[in-house]
């Protein structure tokens, strides 16, 4: 049996009453227990492929397998399996977080407590506190963890750390990260990089409704970064640097002499930062 | 539905509700058995019907701006399930008004009612009421925009009746009066006080039923695409 949870092919949107088509034939793949980026500029088309996937839009040309089967064959019952954070807040805002969150987990046959969440994303101290109080800081914990109540399979998550203090953020990508030890698959749509490549086992970059880019993160780095070795050293004028080519860069005698004779303050490989890697590959849809 | 009835309480909707089935009661309280009456249906036609698609787009409206109906959606339930909620905790909240101002009058004015029909003819013009309130939310922006087409509507559809009851619309045009929803509301709750004809009665009957249930499809379609979006 496949082990890929998600299989879209040839996949066309367009809003009703609209011309321009957002989605012109997006074809990938998700294998079940990975983390996926989706990335691209603003209006590239994320945002509407993942409310395709999670059934909030309908109409869509092409085929969607979950799981190996259609999802429009899916009943509401899908969404037992799948947990979605939003990236505005979702919450009520005259309930208090806890009532939020029992409030929720009463549609699902599987449940979490409630409680256990809260503390999880550092919110336990304002579990009884009305969620209109709250910071967008803690609002987009609460939204997390309203994706988590149902004990999903699938997370969805659009900028799941967007708003947050460094503490909190680590906290909930440390959550996506045992989320997915314990067999979880993720979608996320961020336009932190930092966090795309603490999390992402696969990015998917969109522009204009395509696909421009589909890797694993490193690969994107080595593709797309400068085969080279810059060495910062000092000299009697100051500090000085050169640039060698990695290639043979073990028996290039300029750099080896670099090595022995100088005093050296950094060395730094060629790598292209995946912000540059997203600005290279989307420019298209940039210009359009 | 509990988790509906206890957010309408939260938003302060039932509150407000009470709070103008109150001021009606005051109204009942001080004025004669005979005044009141006659104004009964009208009272509870307007509390039921006008107000309550009010109360509803207001929840609806704050529910859409804080983006909690969209969470609904990707939740287990369906459409369906989230919009009939809806309409049953708007017609719970109206019985409830209902009920208070019929018991006023009742206690005020040493009346009796006929309860059945009471209820049976409250469920019909609330129901009938909340999806045409859902059909006039679905085609507007936000509550702004809600209320001036439903300040249209209201003037299209209640201003009539009130021209009947001053005579100045003559009796024998009753009948085409019936396609106003606000009047075949006011035959209806006029039954469980008076004899009425049976011939209005039996067309309102139809006519809301038919009217709820044919935009009770249009809005099921319509709904979850506008809930989401934005």
């Amino acid at each position: 049996m496949s082990d890929k949870i998600f299989e879209i092919r040839n996949l066309f949107f367009k809003y009703p009453k609209t011309e321009k088509i957002v989605l012109k034939g997006l074809n990938f793949s998700v294998e079940k227990g990975k983390i996926v980026g989706l990335l691209g500029p603003n209006g590239a088309g994320k945002s509407t492929t993942m409310k395709i996937l999670i059934k909030l839009l309908s109409g869509y040309q092409g085929e969607i397998l979950y799981k190996g089967k259609n999802l429009d064959a899916y009943d509401k019952s899908f969404y037992e399996e799948i947990g979605v954070c939003f990236e505005a807040p979702i919450t009520f805002g005259k309930l208090t977080a806890l009532e939020n969150l029992k409030y929720f987990a009463g549609f699902y046959k599987n449940q979490t407590d409630p409680i256990e969440i809260l503390n999880q994303v550092n919110l336990g101290d304002a579990i009884n506190q009305e969620v209109r109080t709250f910071s967008k800081g803690m609002k987009t914990r609460l939204n997390f963890a309203r994706a988590l109540i149902n004990k999903p399979q699938v997370l969805f998550l659009d900028e799941p750390t967007s708003g947050l203090d460094p503490v909190n953020a680590k906290r909930i990508k440390e959550i996506i990260l045992d989320f997915k030890k314990a067999g979880g698959t993720v979608f996320i749509t961020t336009h932190l990089m930092g966090d795309v490549e603490e999390l992402c086992d696969d990015v998917i970059f969109i522009a204009s409704g395509k696909i421009t880019e589909q890797a694993n993160p490193r690969d994107l780095k080595l593709k797309y970064g400068k085969k080279e070795v810059k060495v910062e050293y000092l000299e009697e004028m100051g500090l000085a640097s050169r640039t060698f080519d990695l290639a043979g860069l073990g028996s290039n005698d300029e750099f080896l002499d670099l090595l022995k004779n100088r005093r050296i303050e950094t060395i730094h490989t060629g790598e292209t930062s995946l912000n540059e890697i997203f600005i290279l590959v989307t420019k298209e849809g940039f210009n359009e | 539905m509990r988790g509906e009835l206890v957010r309408l309480q939260k938003n302060k909707i039932l509150p407000v509700s009470i709070a103008v089935s109150l001021i009606w009661v005051l109204i009942i309280v001080f004025s004669s058995a005979e005044e009141i009456l006659g104004l009964l249906p009208v009272i509870l036609a307007i509390d039921a019907g006008m107000l309550g698609i009010i109360y509803l787009a207001a929840s609806f409206y704050l529910e859409k701006q804080e983006g909690s109906v969209k969470s609904l959606f990707v939740s287990p339930l369906s459409s369906a399930e989230i919009l009939i909620s809806k309409i049953i905790a708007s017609m719970l909240s109206s019985l409830g008004s209902a009920a208070l101002i019929v018991i006023s009058f009742c206690l005020a004015h040493d009346q009796k009612v006929n309860v059945l029909f009471l209820v049976v003819n409250l469920l019909i013009v609330v129901f009938a009421h909340s999806v045409i309130g859902f059909a006039i939310i679905l085609n507007c922006r936000d509550f702004a925009q809600m209320l001036g087409i439903y300040a249209a509507y209201a003037l299209l559809f209640f201003l009539p009746s009130v021209l009947y009851i001053l005579e100045i619309i003559p009796e024998k045009l009753e009948a085409l009066l019936l396609l106003s929803p606000t009047h075949s509301s006011f035959i209806l709750l006029q039954k469980p006080f008076w004899e009425t004809d049976l011939a209005f009665v039996i067309g309102a009957y139809f006519y809301l039923i038919l009217l709820g249930a044919g935009l009770y499809f249009y809005v099921n379609k319509k709904f979850k695409i506008y809930a989401v979006q934005g």
